[in-house]
């Protein structure tokens, strides 16, 4: 059906859509943990680097027509390496919810509503993201197309109004915590561009693949240009933050905005708009595990399916037990399962697939 | 579509019970009382006295259509040993919930701030309700004697006299709009030390009602108040940290003795440049002048070319000697830099450990200055002279 | 003692004076309808038993406004026995008497010409040679003694009852087994006159009517275009009410009209009590309040959406026209938009936009920020709204839930009163329960203002169905907003936003052109300046896009 391909914009919001999650999070925060005041010059470096990047994974991509990465490792090891493939997949996107919405339940419960109850917090949310999925399958993406533009431009709104406090003087020292956290030790902060993963799997989804390049090349713009301006903001007003303290990053920044005497406090505005964006990963992350999982293990029953993926998901949320997990979940243990998983694992599997399809293409060109 | 509906009234029966769970700690507006100040002191045994002032509403009259805003406070107080124990102390007489949300101020006294007020400002910063851009300022009467006899002069209510103190500050330049969130992060600063408003009995007015005033700064080094600007010194750290708005500034005049030019001051940049001499810090300040004449005299004519380089030369000097008495007594007296001179230094640095490892506010009591003003006299105002 | 003994029977005996009546089972009531075997009945040939016949068809003995009248034609000086049946107050009297009776009943040249008619003539060898129509009373009859405009032969008794209850005259002669439908519809109707329920300034005034043939002819007169179609559906099987299918033969989607006529032609109902449940019955989510498709009294609106590849759908019996497919962005726009200049037809969108959102959400915002996230307040109407609800007994939603409620009953009211009374109940509703609602202190100042400015702008919603939506979703969000403050809100639109993208409507997406995403060049919420109208809305797949040229303004240079 043609209504559910995607065309390019619908594609790029539905990567920037998972960029913008972790940066309203922890992104901006652990970068300036890292690397200090040489943060900006770090996120050029890690964009230039996931941009080549990129542009690699594109022509591994090429011989294989509109194949999406679950196809390609079943042409490379049979079903058991799609099935190893699909889990793997899974599991990350399982984790990552999890981990995302116990984390901003969290923080909804120290704006919103400080006695509230965790358990039904976090159920409204996975119970709303399973209503939305049983709505027509184009209509989630539709709705992300329409709520990413508006979260866009709050996030304009909050880096505009940072910049009448902000002080240039604060970027330096120009290396900040020296070269090796920079670039070296650095480097690791490419698994901020952990969104990458929808790239593997949309290619099948998408109205024309040739936009791929075109799709993954705007987003690592859009995300990157995002990340940056965070990071510049929260660097110039909170010089505290170079000594690392874990908050809801941009929602500091947000408690500083001013519109005269009139708003006191619209940081909670922000909030309520940022409840969206949420909710749409959330639903976009079921959504796809609906999808893979149906792929590849031919599921007939896909509302037991989805039942199950929520289940699973409000289950491993509150498996945490207080802030300090979460932290070490989001920034550590998810830091390297994206590694693997996207720049590590996925890669390999192309690259073996490639080498593979070059191989049969040469022999068939020499038995011509 | 029936899974739908069964799903949507799950949903449903889900914020039902959230609310139920919720239901004995939300307080809606009218649970609560709305504190505008709030006040720290030394209390009795070393303790913390606590002083908040409470906004009180007038219940609707007939009509409902009288003034139902804040037209009268509540000062309480109460010997604590935190804040958030304060409060709760307070919470359980006072009849409603306390608010913070709309606290406009944070008053200390000055013998609580000579011990340090880190710990306070880390509290009250990582409070949610507390608004980062509420103002701190240091009290050199009691803090329950500053709240008690902070009443507008021209206006009804107590919440609007906080908010339009910044308008004093904007116009005459005798203090600056230091918040919460600035105080914070100068604390954490390695470019600067932080400071804070200072507010006493009003000095200036020779009416005696006893109500009081904001005037100057209290400056602060490694947390501990240790010195205090008078109403002009403010005036030069707000030149030179080029954060100045506007002011008036009289100097005596050139022609006479007995007369006085006032100058409306309206830009002032100041160019830093530092060098660091055998780990000494050597700052330059190129500060950029531009004034208006105010007063003006029967027989003066200001506006010649000998009479305006004569009038720019002096108030260059009166500027300069100054200036200059000001720097050094931040620096010898106070140790502390106000300034932000050290975000003009870091550029010497190349990384943070080499940064650090200098320690900048340690060093700075050993700067040397060196001043230099030039005032640009544009004009005066309508009479320009005969 | 009589008296009391007379009043303690009173009390104490039942009254037997009482009327009773219970409807009977199924078994008990006598079934008046056709039974199937006089379904699908062709007419006779002997004029007895097609009297005998439509006399029990349509109940004549007690039907006092069905009329027979029996006479006898000539045809070529031959007498046959004949009869007309009608129903008086729907037919042209005066046309069934100079263009039927006379004709047939009295002796003139037409019907007393015995000759035959030739059709062709030849002279060969001296001899003439003649071809002659065979005598036929049909033919002959219509041919030459019915000087009527409309006349069509029919030989169904289900057809014949049709056309006799919408107002024609059937005629049976005897010896033949067809009949002649005549169209001599005449009653009266209610004239053209202005749209009641949906005013422009600036704009056509006429609005369609219950006739179904003066709104066609409305539609063709004023759309001038040889290929707009109309073709006529029959929908419900016991009053067979005439539904005309309107559309523009080489600009509609060809797909987009089989699938209305799809629909029409696939309802197995009895009646239909009117467009509205036409509506309900065609539209593609069964389930969601939200309208698929619009309904419109005006003739200009719906030309426009006609002219744009749309189709618009009229039933007799009803002033209103059905225009599908439409999307969301069509329920905000009048056709006053394409009227004015375009500066003042976006600045007016923008606030018809705003409405929407107050219209939806005001309340429920209001009742969350009071409740939850009273920080959101500026400081001193804060103190005022504290000030003025400290006298109030209530909580926040039970103050909202009474005045919504009150001013829903106000409004419900507002439209049954009888006229002479209307203005009265305006003024009861508005001053005196809401002015005396506040001075008795049961609810607050704020919140009449909060209410009247709600009411206010669903009426500037220009649709009446659409604000119909909007009224009771509103209070769906002033329980998400009691229950969870902004997170229910933010929930509850969530979901509202997916729901609208999982919308179509006739095949074409709810949220069109913004989701997907078409191209805005085409299409958009706001209007393009009138030169810059030069292709038709993409996402209706018209068979025709271009609707001006480049450069339209020719005579500029």
């Amino acid at each position: 059906m043609n209504e559910e391909k995607l065309n390019y914009l619908e594609a790029i919001f539905l990567i920037v859509i998972v960029m913008i999650t972790h940066i309203i999070l922890e992104f901006p925060n652990v970068i300036i943990k890292d690397c200090g005041t040489s943060s900006f010059i770090n996120i050029i470096f890690i964009t230039i680097l996931v941009s080549l990047f990129f542009i690699f994974i594109c022509k591994l991509f090429s011989p294989f027509g509109g194949n999406n990465i679950l196809a390609i490792s079943e042409y490379v090891g049979g079903k058991k390496l799609k099935k190893c493939t699909s889990i793997i997949y899974c599991s990350y996107l399982l984790f990552i919810s999890s981990v995302v919405i116990r984390n901003f339940c969290e923080n909804l419960k120290i704006v919103y509503f400080p006695n509230a109850n965790l358990l039904m917090l976090i159920g409204a949310f996975i119970l709303t993201a399973v209503i939305v999925n049983k709505f027509s399958s184009g209509s989630i993406v539709k709705a992300n197309t329409l709520l990413v533009p508006l979260i866009l431009l709050t996030m304009i709104v909050v880096f505009v109004f940072s910049i009448k406090q902000a002080s240039i003087s604060r970027f330096l020292p120009i290396l900040g915590n020296g070269l090796n956290k920079t670039f070296l030790k650095g480097i690791l902060n490419i698994y901020s561009f952990g969104g990458l993963i929808y790239m593997y799997l949309i290619i099948s989804d998408l109205k024309n693949i040739q936009d791929l390049k075109k799709v993954g090349l705007t987003s690592i713009i859009f995300s990157a240009s995002y990340l940056l301006l965070s990071v510049s903001s929260l660097l110039t007003l909170f010089p505290f933050l170079v000594k690392g303290s874990n908050v809801l990053s941009v929602y500091l920044s947000t408690r500083t905005i001013r519109l005269g005497k009139f708003l006191p406090r619209i940081d909670t505005i922000f909030m309520f708009i940022w409840i969206f964006n949420f909710l749409l990963y959330l639903s976009i992350i079921i959504y796809y595990v609906k999808k893979i999982a149906t792929e590849t293990f031919s599921v007939k029953n896909k509302s037991s399916l989805l039942y199950f993926t929520a289940f699973i998901i409000f289950v491993a949320s509150l498996l945490v037990q207080n802030s300090l997990q979460t932290y070490f979940l989001e920034n550590t243990v998810y830091k390297y399962f994206a590694l693997l998983v996207v720049f590590i694992y996925s890669p390999a599997i192309l690259i073996i697939g490639y080498v593979k399809k070059n191989k049969e293409l040469k022999k068939a060109k020499v038995e011509i | 579509m029936k899974s739908k509906k069964i799903l949507i009234i799950m949903l449903l029966i889900i914020l039902i019970l959230f609310y139920i769970s919720n239901i004995r700690s939300i307080y809606t507006i009218d649970d609560m009382a709305y504190v505008i100040a709030l006040g720290l002191d030394n209390g009795d045994n070393n303790n913390l006295e606590l002083t908040l002032q409470i906004a009180l509403h007038s219940s609707s009259d007939s009509k409902g259509s009288s003034s139902s805003q804040s037209s009268s406070t509540l000062t309480s107080t109460v010997d604590c040993n935190s804040i958030s124990e304060g409060i709760n102390y307070i919470n359980s007489y006072i009849g409603k919930k306390l608010n913070l949300s709309y606290c406009k101020v944070i008053v200390i006294s000055e013998k609580l701030a000579e011990k340090g007020i880190n710990d306070y400002i880390s509290t009250l910063i990582n409070d949610i309700e507390v608004r980062p851009y509420c103002d701190v300022l240091i009290s050199k009467c009691d803090t329950k004697y500053f709240l008690q006899n902070s009443e507008p002069y021209l206006e009804k209510l107590s919440a609007k006299y906080y908010e339009n103190e910044e308008i004093s500050e904007k116009i005459t330049g005798f203090t600056q709009e230091i918040s919460l969130l600035d105080f914070y992060n100068d604390y954490y600063d390695t470019f600067k030390d932080p400071v804070a408003i200072l507010g006493d009995q009003n000095s200036l007015s020779k009416d005696n009602d006893g109500k009081t005033e904001k005037l100057g700064l209290a400056v602060f080094h490694n947390g501990n108040l240790v010195g205090e600007l008078d109403y002009n010194e403010t005036l030069w750290h707000l030149m030179v940290s080029n954060k100045f708005k506007n002011t008036v500034l009289t100097i005596p005049s050139p022609f006479s003795d007995s007369e006085y030019i006032s100058l409306q001051i309206s830009s002032v940049k100041t160019k830093k440049k530092i060098n660091i001499i055998n780990n000494t810090p050597l700052i330059n300040c190129d500060v950029s002048v531009s004034a208006r004449i105010l007063s003006a005299t029967m027989n003066s004519n200001y506006m010649t070319k000998e009479n305006i380089s004569e009038i720019e030369d002096f108030a260059n000097s009166y500027l300069k000697s100054n200036i200059t008495d000001y720097l050094y007594k931040t620096s010898l007296v106070f140790g502390a830099d106000i300034d932000s001179f050290g975000s003009e230094a870091v550029k010497k640095f190349a990384t943070q450990e080499d940064w650090d490892n200098y320690n900048w506010l340690g060093n700075y009591s050993s700067s040397f200055f060196n001043v230099d003003v030039n005032t640009k006299l544009r004009s005066s105002y309508l009479i320009l002279g005969i | 003692m009589n008296l009391f003994k007379k009043f303690a029977s009173n009390v104490s005996s039942d009254n037997t004076n009482q009327y009773l009546f219970e409807l009977g089972t199924l078994n008990n009531i006598s079934d008046n309808s056709p039974s199937d075997k006089l379904k699908n009945q062709q007419v006779y040939s002997n004029i007895d038993v097609n009297l005998e016949y439509v006399n029990s068809r349509f109940n004549t003995l007690i039907n006092s406004d069905v009329i027979i009248r029996e006479f006898t034609i000539n045809v070529k000086a031959k007498e046959f026995k004949a009869f007309i049946i009608y129903i008086d107050g729907m037919v042209d009297k005066n046309s069934i008497n100079d263009f039927i009776l006379k004709p047939l009943m009295l002796k003139n040249r037409a019907n007393q010409y015995t000759g035959d008619e030739v059709i062709s003539q030849a002279v060969a060898n001296n001899i003439m040679v003649r071809k002659i129509k065979k005598f036929n009373v049909i033919d002959y009859v219509s041919d030459n003694l019915l000087p009527q405009n409309d006349v069509k032969k029919v030989n169904s008794f289900d057809k014949i009852a049709q056309d006799v209850s919408s107002g024609n005259c059937i005629l049976f002669i005897d010896t033949v087994d067809f009949c002649f439908d005549i169209d001599v519809k005449k009653f009266d109707t209610r004239s053209i006159a202005e749209p009641k329920n949906e005013p422009v300034i600036m704009g056509s005034q006429e609005a369609f009517v219950e006739n179904l043939r003066t709104n066609t002819s409305m539609i063709r007169r004023n759309l001038c275009n040889e290929n707009l179609v109309i073709e006529s559906l029959t929908v419900g099987k016991s009053d067979k009410c005439q539904c005309a299918v309107c559309y523009i033969k080489n600009v509609a989607n060809s797909d987009l009209v089989a699938e209305v006529k799809y629909r029409l032609n696939n309802l197995d109902v009895e009646y239909l009590n009117g467009i509205g449940e036409l509506k309900e019955l065609i539209k593609d989510d069964m389930y969601s309040s939200i309208p698929e498709i619009m309904p419109t009294e005006r003739l200009d609106t719906s030309i426009n959406y006609i002219l744009q590849g749309r189709v618009c759908v009229l039933y007799n019996g009803s002033p209103y026209a059905l225009i599908m497919p439409v999307t969301l962005l069509d329920f905000l726009s009048t056709p006053e938009d394409y009227n004015l200049n375009h500066v003042f037809s976006n600045l007016l969108k923008v606030i018809r936009g705003i409405s929407y959102f107050i219209t939806l959400l005001l309340p429920g915002l209001y009742i969350a920020i009071t409740t939850y996230h009273g920080e959101l307040i500026p400081t001193e109407l804060l103190f005022s709204i504290v000030s003025s609800r400290s006298t109030v007994p209530f909580m926040v939603i039970v103050e909202i839930l009474l005045m919504e409620i009150s001013f829903e009953i106000i409004r419900e009211a507002g439209l049954r009163v009888p006229s002479p009374l209307g203005s009265t109940v305006g003024i009861v509703g508005a001053l005196v329960l809401g002015q005396a609602a506040v001075e008795a202190d049961i609810v607050s100042p704020i919140l009449i203002i909060i209410i009247a400015i709600t009411g206010i702008t669903s009426f500037s919603i220009p649709d009446y169905t659409f604000s119909f939506h909007l009224r009771a979703s509103r209070f769906i969000y002033i329980l998400l907003g009691f229950f969870a403050g902004f997170l229910g809100i933010g929930i509850g639109l969530f979901i509202y936003l997916v729901n609208l993208c999982s919308l179509k409507s006739f095949g074409i997406s709810y949220l069109s052109p913004y989701a997907p995403l078409s191209k805005v060049n085409n299409a958009s919420y706001f209007v393009k300046p009138a030169w810059k109208r030069e292709n038709r809305d993409e996402f209706l797949k018209p068979k025709e896009i271009k609707e001006q040229n480049h450069i339209s303004m020719k005579w500029r240079k």
